[in-house]
């Protein structure tokens, strides 16, 4: 450590963190009055939707993970948001490959940031607390990962292509709880990752903005078969029939997908 | 994190590519020179694969095989029209979820009509009947497509098959 003495004691970086989420409109989605177009060609509007997280946690990742995900190790590719696409299709998290590899040491977070249910179509823009303490230590922070617990939806659908696969506006929802495989979802939490260039170290100024960023579209839902879907009775808010997602596998499979497709974005300043 | 806009062109196809089909460019495209072409890179998928054989359906009303890959070689297996059982055709569906261009690179000569989600039948921004950057693509044709799912109809051709090759490019690109 090379830091004067007079130093000591200070911290190598304060950071102050906030948390952003909101529901995008990506370019070439917007069907107008809330609907979103989907790749599928049905349209999709959001009455409701909240996700919650865990603690999203700042990581030493060249430390952690005993690789550089600039440079995937063999028998990875792609590696973004926390996992590298393995060449027999699997996503896999750093952590998992660094484990792999000889050499890697193990998870090293730096900070965590308890992040809770965000109301994602109200709009979310909060401060957020440090896990252990916002005064950082000698630190290059690479990665930002944040574990999706749940997540809660609700809207309408219908077809934008003629001739229509299913009739008008139907109501649907979907309510999963990631941890938990007896309600559907897969047993682990869905883990969304981001990349940052955080130091520090006694080269870059102490104070630091950083700012979490979380923006879903209807890309969530690019792969559900709507058409292939069970009418429920009684399951919309009118007790009118609708989609229950969470009755249907493939649907299931489909959102996960589209979920583990979200950035987390981070940004940076001081 | 975001593929950033780049002014490499072939990083920049790669990066549309992967976000307008929702699909990946292999690894290979990124550290390819900006200067190639897309009908060059077109071509050299055209020949070098990757490779992927689908079958058509043969019904219009039916959802078809989703061609999702840019930068791959689809073998198409072509059937009987049913009005007319000396030539043969097929629907295939390219499934797009960024609005920018599409380009189709045909291996032959095979009549092509490309139906939007609306049910209108999609004109072509531009249409070459050869390329200079090679002969294995016979012809190709190029679409503003929006968010959506297409229905691409190939024949009628007395072909038993048909390969093409997808290509795309963001709007706004830079």
């Amino acid at each position: 450590m090379s830091a004067c003495a007079c130093d000591a004691g200070e911290p190598f970086a304060t950071v102050s963190p906030r948390l952003e989420a909101g529901v995008a409109v990506p370019e070439g989605r917007d069907a107008g009055m809330g609907w979103q177009r989907l790749a599928s060609s049905y349209e999709l509007r959001f009455t409701e939707l909240s996700i919650t997280a865990g603690d999203a946690v700042l990581i030493d990742t060249a430390e952690a993970i005993g690789f550089d995900p600039r440079m995937p190790p063999p028998g990875y590719s792609l590696c973004h948001n926390g996992h590298c696409h393995s060449d027999d299709g699997r996503l896999v998290s750093y952590e998992e490959i660094g484990a792999e590899l000889a050499g890697g040491a193990g998870a090293v977070w730096v900070l965590a940031l308890p992040v809770g249910m965000m109301d994602v179509l109200a709009g979310v823009s909060r401060p957020l607390a440090c896990e252990p303490s916002c005064d950082l230590p000698l630190a290059s922070i690479t990665q930002v990962t944040m574990p999706v617990t749940r997540v809660r939806a609700r809207g309408l659908v219908r077809d934008g292509r003629a001739p229509a696969r299913i009739a008008g506006e139907v109501p649907w929802q979907l309510e999963l709880e990631l941890e938990l495989e007896l309600a559907g979802g897969p047993g682990e939490p869905l883990m969304l990752g981001g990349s940052l260039e955080l130091a520090a170290d006694r080269s870059h100024a102490p104070d630091v903005a950083l700012t979490l960023e979380l923006r879903p579209s209807s890309r969530i839902f690019d792969q559900v078969v709507w058409d292939q879907l069970e009418l429920v009775p009684d399951s919309g808010p009118a007790m009118e029939p609708g989609f229950d997602l969470l009755g249907d596998a493939a649907a299931v499979s489909a959102v996960l997908a589209g979920l583990g497709e979200l950035e987390l974005g981070v940004e940076v300043t001081r | 994190m975001k593929f950033a806009s780049t002014i490499n062109l072939t990083m920049s196809i790669c990066a549309a590519a992967a976000a307008l089909l929702g699909s990946g460019c292999s690894d290979e495209h990124m550290d390819e020179p900006a200067a190639e072409s897309q009908s060059a890179d077109a071509c050299e998928h055209m020949v070098d694969g990757p490779f992927e054989a689908v079958s058509a359906t043969i019904d219009a009303g039916e959802a078809g095989p989703a061609l999702t890959e840019t930068h791959t070689r689809y073998t198409i297996a072509l059937s009987a029209d049913p009005a007319d059982p000396g030539s043969r055709i097929g629907y295939v569906d390219v499934v797009v979820d960024e609005p920018g261009e599409l380009s189709v690179y045909l291996d032959a000569p095979v009549p092509l009509s490309v139906t939007a989600p609306s049910g209108d039948e999609l004109a072509a921004e531009a249409s070459e009947d050869s390329i200079a950057e090679c002969i294995e693509v016979a012809m190709s044709h190029t679409y503003d497509v929006t968010v959506g799912t297409y229905r691409v109809r190939l024949g009628p051709t007395d072909r038993e098959e048909a390969s093409l090759v997808l290509i795309t490019a963001g709007h706004g690109h830079e």
